[in-house]
């Protein structure tokens, strides 16, 4: 049901008012639980609307803005108000994944003053609220003094923005005060972008599986070649793999286990790893025309792109499952 | 994925029973890449056997133990997290499902329970030199002769043919039909006169492939499972059961641990490099493992996989040779000290770990070639999952 709908927002997604439309459809309080004025559906209900979004291509600031905005918000004493306009659709918040997962930053408090640079952040420009996730998460409004944001344009259409804090004062309320530990936030934001990978990199498996079962050199489909046949199927493995991991993270995240972490940072690993490995075979599978932007699977080689500049890619993320990591 | 209080339950029996009969002596072998000898292998199949877990993926209707899946996936994490040898398959995993599937009752009282009780060691007759991964081809020949076949051909790689009393065998019966047609599965005694086995040294110095010269050798027809010509048939039937069980996830996991365990004891436990490929692997690994459950998911809800089992199978056997490149590089040049006699088991070596390294990483070449080679996996999921070609 909520995954159909995807398809049917994607098709209109340049109206305007698209924010406010997905407030109304529940989106945004797909995960919070229902006592907190949510849907109630967990981590499994945002993923499997971050896994449609990549397999349609529909650009919405979701793992910013909601999964890792109303979890940090749901933990906080201070939350529900903010909480509550979040998943009206009627304050937006961005979030900059400080101390998360080792995401790149150099947040310092000097005294009582913040500074430093947070960032990647999805959709800075059109947020009400900034909130870093410091392991005391902060909310400040974007007009905060000395707060400054550099915004641009990502290749796949959607906006990023760095966030530079220059001896920032925080005002009144800006410190949340999480009631327990925030770590199940990273694992649930990486969980969902491993979802969006594995959507993403399913249309573009299906759309490259039915590209050399029909398309025609020396008199018959390039799929009768061997060389083609094992590479389709390393690529149907390495979706798979995503596949599997993706769905057992999802459900350990979910229920608490213990491994939840673990398999979260080995869902998203993996699904970069098995996600270039299909976006690249894509591309040279189709020929000249998986060149062109005009190739149906453009877009999703560019999502899967941004996607990894904005969670980070295998090398940032390996440490968490050294031997010798903290668990 | 959870499993229920009864399989939780099954787990702590199959792990103490592991743990408290497994000899220390054998697990050191295992652990530290020793050759195994056929007393090693024979008498702990016969621990097995005692608790019936030898045969252990039968149902009880044949004498097995008649396990559910869960509890048959449970069993084999378990058996590989401990240092206990690989058991031989080609009587409990290959030979017995053919005859209590296919076989006559007569067959089955017969080989049944000399299978599971690990009295009669068995051997896999199907490559030939002409026939590997195109085993149709197979030209070893089968001619009817009064009770009798009268075989003349020639099998080879048949792993433990020079340890097996039987040895179940495809051939031809019929050389005028499609090749596949004309395949007959007989169970061959390998005491028969006629019969002259030829060892050959593996890569890493192991005796385990054979050459098996097949001169005249009469079996009686009662030893053909099933119809003659059908033999195509069984032989396909056992590949498939083949590919579920050889993923060694269990193993692995526990390889990855020791030798985690190895590179800090080697003082290399701060190298950021080594971590990222121990993480890597990890990586890989539970991937493995969750695909792997997510078939034993659909297994208990009444499903048959098919050919997807093979990606088990792909996997499974390139992290196990990455293992064996892993443990090289962790030892380093310790690894060049080469004694057969330590293989054997006849000698100590100083640094254990080190001295088995190089052997265990040439030993498991034979991981992506047997039991239908990587390749062929490949082609089975090109043509019967992604419909190509």
């Amino acid at each position: 049901m909520l995954r159909d709908t995807v398809a049917r927002v994607a098709a209109r997604a340049d109206t305007p008012d698209l924010w406010a439309h997905v407030a109304e459809l529940g989106w945004l309080g797909v995960a919070t639980d229902e006592a907190q004025g949510g849907i109630g559906l967990g981590l499994a209900g945002a993923a499997a609307l971050q896994e449609e979004f990549g397999r349609h291509l529909l650009n919405l600031p979701y793992l910013s803005s909601v999964v890792a905005a109303a979890g940090v918000l749901a933990r906080c004493t201070d939350g529900p108000e903010h909480l509550e306009a979040l998943i009206a659709g009627e304050t937006r918040i961005a979030t900059g994944f400080a101390d998360l997962f080792g995401q790149r930053n150099d947040l310092r408090i000097e005294g009582d003053k913040l500074s430093g640079r947070v960032g990647p952040i999805e959709a800075l420009d059109r947020a009400d609220l900034v909130l870093i996730t410091t392991p005391e998460p902060l909310l400040l409004p974007l007009d905060t003094p000395g707060l400054h944001c550099e915004t641009a344009p990502a290749i796949d259409g959607r906006s990023t923005g760095m966030l530079t804090l220059d001896k920032v004062t925080l005002p009144a309320g800006a410190r949340l005060a999480p009631d327990g530990p925030l770590y199940g936030i990273g694992d649930a934001v990486l969980v969902a972008a491993a979802s969006d990978n594995l959507g993403l990199a399913r249309a573009l498996y299906d759309l490259t599986l039915e590209h050399v079962r029909t398309r025609q050199q020396f008199g018959r489909p390039i799929g009768a070649f061997q060389t083609i046949q094992f590479r389709m199927v390393d690529l149907w493995i390495a979706l798979e793999e995503t596949r599997s991991l993706t769905a057992a993270a999802i459900a350990a995240t979910d229920a608490g286990e213990a491994d939840a972490s673990d398999l979260a940072s080995a869902a998203w690993i993996r699904s970069l790893q098995s996600g270039h490995r299909i976006v690249e075979e894509a591309i040279q599978l189709h020929g000249a025309i998986g060149m062109t932007d005009e190739w149906h699977g453009a877009g999703f080689v560019k999502r899967f792109l941004v996607n990894e500049l904005l969670i980070g890619p295998p090398q940032l993320h390996l440490p968490r499952l050294h031997p010798t990591a903290p668990r | 994925m959870r499993f229920s209080k009864e399989d939780e339950a099954f787990r702590q029996e199959v792990r103490s029973y592991l743990r408290d009969n497994l000899p220390e002596a054998l697990a050191r072998k295992v652990r530290d890449n020793q050759r195994l000898t056929r007393d090693d292998l024979t008498g702990w199949q016969d621990v097995l056997a005692a608790r019936n877990w030898y045969a252990v993926g039968w149902p009880e209707a044949y004498g097995g133990p008649g396990l559910t899946p869960a509890q048959r996936y449970i069993f084999e994490q378990e058996y590989g997290a401990q240092n206990c040898p690989r058991p031989n398959q080609f009587g409990i995993a290959m030979a017995g499902p053919v005859i209590y599937t296919f076989g006559t009752d007569e067959q089955k009282a017969r080989f049944l329970p000399r299978i599971r009780d690990n009295v009669d060691f068995w051997c896999q007759g199907y490559s030939e030199p002409g026939a590997g991964s195109d085993l149709a081809a197979l030209a070893t020949t089968a001619v009817r002769d009064g009770d009798d076949y009268v075989v003349n051909g020639q099998k080879i790689w048949t792993t433990w043919a020079n340890w097996a009393d039987w040895m179940f065998c495809l051939v031809k019966t019929d050389t005028k039909v499609k090749p596949q047609l004309g395949i007959s599965f007989l169970l061959i005694d390998m005491r028969t006169p006629g019969i002259t086995v030829r060892p050959i040294h593996t890569i890493d110095g192991e005796l385990e492939f054979n050459e098996v010269f097949l001169d005249n050798v009469r079996v009686p027809v009662e030893n053909r499972i099933g119809a003659e010509g059908e033999g195509w048939t069984y032989g396909k039937f056992l590949l498939e059961f083949e590919r579920f069980s050889m993923s060694g996830s269990a193993s692995s996991k526990r390889i990855l641990g020791e030798l985690t365990d190895e590179a800090a004891l080697r003082g290399l436990g701060g190298d950021p490099r080594l971590a990222d490929r121990l993480a890597q692997l990890r990586v890989e690994l539970m991937a493995l493992e969750q695909m792997e459950l997510d078939l034993l998911n659909r297994v208990i809800g009444g499903e048959n996989p098919g050919p997807e089992a093979s990606k088990l199978k792909i996997r499974g056997t390139e992290i196990a040779q990455a293992l064996t490149s892993l443990r090289l590089d962790i030892c380093g040049p310790a690894s060049l000290a080469h004694s057969e006699a330590y293989l054997d088991g006849q000698a100590e070596m100083p640094d254990r770990q080190a001295a088995g390294a190089l052997a265990a990483w040439l030993n498991s070449r034979k991981l992506t070639i047997w039991g239908g080679s990587n390749e062929i996996q490949r082609m089975i999921l090109a043509k019967q999952l992604l419909k190509l070609g």
